[in-house]
């Protein structure tokens, strides 16, 4: 009003920015929901890297995973089913100095998204993505979701699903171009924080696959893993993840294993028995799309705003017609 | 504040509502709160003793007080003084207040060639030609902004300060707090990148009394200065042709010849200079120029040279001037001596384009004096080309309160409606009918501010009518203003802050705007025939709505956050003005009754809902508390009139315009009718041959039924056999066992009296928060941590622990002995223990 935008305050002093400073609205998510933890663990990242929230975006599709844009105080999109990856592929090219992250879920990525994820793979622009895998399609209220282990009933599967559960991890690895592919849990803060980090640094497509409680639909999904250290192996090497010694002391089941070994990434990735948490793969070399794509002159306001207008032309509606 | 209500406390049997205690109250609530601002950032909603129908304190006599005030403007004894100031601005200002840290549309630079960007758009252009994408160029983004709120800081208190030196001393007082070396050195480099891109200069002017006259001033120099420049070269190669026939003449004459002027011509003295002028009287180049022409073309000539300052740049226009032979300045406040200074300077102006004209032919060689004598000796402002008239400088008058307070109507009128080109500026501070004193003062918007309309029906006057706060309208009106064809008059709001002492110039008039008492138009008579060419009502704040509003953001008393929606009305403008404190009443949160209606919501109201509710304008005190401030009945007339006159604007503006709804609405009923009938026939047609079918349909399967039954003999139809029971899978139970001896391994370790957190491993799961959010907190991690033991029982310590998905609380022992059902507990927390 008045000619003129409150939110146009220039606040343009050089402040520290806490975490409090990255949480947008009031997090909806159930009471015990890992989304809590990869939401602090994210949060704590923008403030040690004192990410600026305006040169910052999260995209996600849908699910409970992709609600995470609206509780980051940074920019965000919240789009369609599946669509994450491609929308924030976009962002990155014609705007290459944001920092773009990637909320996914299991159903959003694995299932509807498949091929976007493949191919955003292959092409890897410089990416932080995190799949907020928990086993079931949680929004919808408990569907089979492409990562249900074999045998657990859902509403879609009342008798129980009845295929083994798809690996995000070595379906990953398989693809042309992987360039950064990890796993860890949301209920160790501290190795989720480190490798969602190391992530965030590394240049190309960061593939963080995060196993996600699901307290209400899942309750006892990883109770295995949560009752006895000896079922998660902390993959460990100079080039990989920090482990303090205090967690050292709790989980004893080790192995060494050098992130540049692609071979044995897909091995570990392969395991039934045991859950890796650690980064399996890490390549530095492998070019990105978006600096493939990088346009060589960046459009004019006046050019963006005529391509705008002209989309929203074509969905725009006279009110009085 | 605290005295007020300390002594309404003395006053009215208020028994246990002790103001006191609450104001107390509410601020450890909000300390308690630490997200919540103190300094008053967000309006607080005051602790509220709704007055119950019934209650200890008598609500019917409050609503009497406030019924009284409404209708007979009789202040109750408790009323909170509203002046000075602890004076309550309207609730959709507040956030405004601190104008100086907003971007707006001021400063304005007055540029040398006639331009008036805007600070912001000078800052912007110089941000996108140095800041690229990237660290680097964010960082010079931010440094460039620092330095515009600095400069803007400055030009408030700077008046007449060019941007220049306004930017230079913003640099030094940036320089000076940068808090390192380092950051001062790429503040330094950012500034300087900005300073080499920087391509303008000249006066910054911010939002004062004055501004709407600079603006006009620049603006019409501006396109003076302009319009000059297209014209001057022919006007110089004119003048300096009917020269070279002087000079021509000069250097064929006696006086050229001699030796003395042949000498300092060449400027040698290797010549006999006797000796060439001797030759040169001997030979013969020609007759001398006629005498009458020479003198016809000196005169003209010299008539030109008069004038010419006037479009060679040396002159601005309206400046004062003794190189022209008329006043250029503008004419204050007396109408009668604007067209009397207006047939003076087109007389002048008739001799200078005659001169041209005589100019002109001349240096042709077209001059006939058996015609052109003639003609010329008659020639006056009448035989102006509508070109040349274009190029007499317009009487200009400038109207201001001296104006309004003795005003020369019938003058002014006469003036705009002679015809001549005469552009009037009027200068408005004052909207009211009266000064709060008078009889019924508040009910009357005044009548200047109708003066714009009023004008409108002369129909051939372009009118530009808006307030300070619409810089780019005014330079647009007024520019348009200037270039049309006839006469023009611009009416500025300027805003007043001897009215309106709590608000910056700006907002009071952008006020004015935005509450549709000065509703900003421009009617320009050049566009076209038809009102929807001349009349744009476009550059008001939403067009289409009867009030604009806005949402207002508040907090509770208990720290919530709320928001409700406001509209910004004519009552919102007169309660932030002084002199009508007569017509408003802050009310005391202890009184607000629930008889109580927002002035936008009253004025929905049916007429038999109205008796017994008392409109108010949501305000918010210095203190940063939301205020209700109820307003008289005749501040509600005022309103509805302003709304019927806004109306009738948007009427004229093609907004909701009546007649073209009335034919719409009939033209739709038209169309739905004829549709109605079309679909009814076509639904007609279509039953029945769903009728036919189904009759078809339903014959044919009973005949197939029937024969089946015939045909199979008479035995029982396949009943549905109820699915066998499924037994339900064995759920996937995790290894119970191995749960139990970890936990019974935990039992034997040490064990801790008082509760504990492993707060590292916390995954912010929000569980124990939710179940006590005083004992258990995040840290700068948003992690938990047991914030305060004593804050919650052993049973929050023990449901959290058993809810917590990483199991990390340990409970302790109990604090207090007493508490229910502590066996129970004591054995459920073992495990976390």
């Amino acid at each position: 009003m008045f000619g003129l935008k409150n939110e146009c305050t220039l606040n343009t002093d050089e402040e520290y920015k806490t975490v409090e400073d990255y949480q947008g609205r009031l997090a909806r998510w159930c009471p015990g929901c890992g989304d809590n933890g990869i939401l602090t663990a994210v949060q704590k990242l923008c403030r040690d890297e004192q990410l600026p929230p305006e040169k910052t975006v999260f995209v996600s599709g849908i699910g409970c995973a992709a609600r995470f844009p609206h509780y980051m105080n940074t920019y965000g999109y919240h789009g369609l089913h599946g669509r994450a990856l491609p929308t924030a592929m976009g962002v990155k090219i014609r705007r290459p100095d944001l920092h773009v992250f990637v909320n996914m879920g299991d159903g959003d990525c694995c299932s509807i998204g498949t091929a976007h994820w493949i191919h955003t793979i292959r092409m890897n622009p410089d990416l932080l993505v995190m799949l907020h895998d928990n086993n079931i399609y949680g929004l919808t209220k408990m569907q089979v979701s492409p990562t249900t282990p074999i045998g657990h009933k859902t509403n879609t599967t009342p008798h129980g699903s009845q295929l083994k559960a798809l690996n995000p991890l070595t379906t990953t690895l398989g693809v042309t171009n992987a360039s950064f592919v990890a796993q860890v849990p949301e209920w160790m803060p501290e190795l989720l924080f480190d490798v969602i980090e190391q992530g965030y640094h590394h240049k190309g497509l960061a593939f963080i696959r995060i196993l996600q409680r699901c307290p209400h639909f899942m309750p006892t999904l990883w109770d295995s893993l949560l009752s006895d250290p000896n079922n998660t192996v902390l993959l460990r090497h100079e080039n990989g993840m920090n482990v303090s010694e205090t967690l050292e002391k709790v989980y004893k089941n080790n192995e060494i294993h050098d992130p540049s070994n692609l071979h044995r990434a897909r091995e570990i990735a392969e395991w039934d028995d045991k859950v890796p948490v650690g980064i399996l793969y890490r390549n530095e070399t492998i070019p990105c799309y978006n600096e493939l794509k990088r346009p060589e002159r960046m459009p004019s306001w006046e050019q963006r705003e005529t391509v705008l207008n002209r989309a929203f032309d074509r969905f725009g509606m006279d009110p009085n017609a | 504040m605290e005295k007020e209500h300390g002594s309404s406390k003395n006053e009215e049997p208020f028994g246990e509502i002790d103001w006191s205690a609450h104001k107390e109250k509410e601020g450890n609530a909000i300390s308690a709160e630490s997200s919540l601002p103190t300094d008053g950032d967000v309006p607080v909603e005051p602790s509220l003793p709704w007055l119950q129908e019934g209650g200890d304190y008598d609500a019917a006599s409050a609503l009497s007080d406030l019924l009284d005030f409404f209708l007979y403007g009789r202040r109750g004894p408790h009323a909170v003084p509203d002046a000075g100031a602890d004076r309550a601005i309207p609730a959709l200002l507040y956030p405004y207040r601190e104008l100086a840290s907003i971007r707006h549309d001021y400063p304005i630079c007055l540029g040398e060639t006639g331009t008036t960007p805007t600070l912001t758009e000078i800052i912007d252009g110089v941000a996108s030609s140095v800041a690229e994408q990237g660290e680097v160029g964010e960082r010079r983004r931010r440094h460039i902004l620092q330095l515009e709120t600095e400069i803007r800081h400055l030009s408030d208190k700077t008046p007449g300060g060019r941007l220049s030196t306004l930017w230079n001393e913003a640099e030094k007082t940036l320089l000076e707090q940068a808090p390192s070396d380092d950051k001062r050195a790429s503040l330094r480099e950012s500034i300087a990148a900005a300073r080499a891109a920087l391509k303008i200069d000249g006066e910054l002017l911010a939002c004062r009394p004055d501004t709407a006259h600079r603006l006009y001033m620049a603006v019409v120099a501006g396109a003076w200065e302009r319009k000059c420049a297209e014209w001057r070269n022919d006007l110089d190669s004119l003048v300096q042709r009917a020269h070279n026939i002087l000079a021509a003449d000069e250097s064929h004459s006696a006086d050229a010849n001699n030796p003395k002027h042949l000498r300092e011509s060449t400027g040698g003295e290797d010549m006999d200079f006797d000796k060439l002028s001797d030759i040169l009287k001997q030979s013969h180049v020609g007759e001398p120029l006629p005498e009458a022409r020479r003198e016809r073309i000196q005169r003209s000539l010299d008539t030109i040279a008069r004038v010419m300052p006037l479009f060679d740049g040396t002159v601005s226009l309206l400046d004062a001037s003794a190189k022209l032979p008329f006043d250029l300045q503008p004419v204050r406040n007396v109408c009668n001596a604007a067209l009397d200074r207006n047939d003076e300077r087109m007389r002048i102006m008739a001799g200078f384009f005659k001169a041209l004209r005589v100019a002109e032919l001349e240096s042709s060689n077209r001059y006939r004096e058996a015609t052109h004598d003639r003609f010329f000796a008659q020639f006056d402002t009448t035989h102006l080309s509508a070109e040349e008239l274009s190029f007499c400088p317009p009487v200009v008058v400038v109207l201001d309160r001296e104006f309004f307070a003795a005003p020369d109507m019938a003058g002014l009128f006469e003036l705009l409606n002679s015809g001549i080109p005469v552009k009037v500026l009027a200068e408005l501070d004052d909207l009211s009918g009266g000064d709060g004193a008078s009889r019924n003062p508040a009910t009357t918007p005044g009548w200047p501010a109708r003066l714009a309309g009023m004008v409108t029906a002369l129909n051939h006057v372009h009118v530009t009518q808006a307030s300070a706060s619409l810089p780019a309208l005014l330079s647009r009106g007024f520019a348009a203003g200037f270039d049309y064809n006839g006469p023009a008059f611009a009416i500025v709001y300027t805003g007043n802050t001897e009215t309106q002492p709590g608000l910056p110039l700006y907002l009071g008039a952008a006020a004015a705007i935005e509450s549709r008492l000065f509703p900003a138009f421009e009617f320009d008579p050049g566009k076209g025939k038809t009102l929807a060419d001349r009349m744009s009502v476009a550059d008001n704040p939403h067009t289409d709505k009867e009030w604009p509003g806005d949402t207002f953001s508040y907090r509770s008393e208990s720290g919530e956050e709320r928001t409700v929606e406001l509209a910004f009305t004519p009552a919102d403008f007169v309660v932030a003005d002084a002199r009508f404190e007569a017509h408003y009443w802050r009310v005391d949160p202890a009184k607000w009754h629930v008889g109580m209606a927002p002035l936008h919501e009253y004025l929905q109201l049916a007429p038999e809902e109205m008796p017994g509710r008392v409109p108010y304008v949501t305000a918010v005190d210095s203190d940063g508390v939301v205020a209700r401030v109820v307003v008289t009945h005749q501040v509600v007339d005022l309103v509805r009139r302003v709304a019927l006159s806004w109306r009738n604007m948007q009427e004229s503006g093609g907004v909701n315009n009546s007649f073209a709804v009335t034919l719409i609405a009939e033209e739709k009923a038209r169309l739905e009718e004829a549709m109605t009938l079309e679909i009814e026939e076509v639904e007609k047609k279509y039953s029945a041959n769903l009728e036919r079918d189904l009759g078809d349909l339903t014959q044919e399967i009973v005949q197939r039924i029937a024969s089946q039954l015939l045909s199979e003999g008479a035995g029982a139809p396949a009943a549905w056999v109820a699915p066998a029971a499924v037994p339900a899978a064995a759920p996937a139970t995790p290894a119970p066992d191995a749960t139990e001896a970890v936990e019974e391994e935990d039992e034997e370790a040490v064990t801790f009296d008082d509760p504990y957190i492993d707060t590292p491993l916390c995954t912010s799961c929000n569980e124990c928060t939710k179940i006590n959010n005083k004992l258990f907190e995040y840290d700068d991690n948003k992690q938990a941590f047991i914030a305060d033991a004593g804050a919650g029982t052993f049973r929050d310590l023990v449901t959290s622990a058993e809810k917590c998905p990483v199991k990390i609380i340990h409970p302790g022992k109990p604090r207090d002995a007493s508490e229910a059902g502590l066996d129970d507990l004591v054995k459920r927390a073992e495990p976390f223990n």
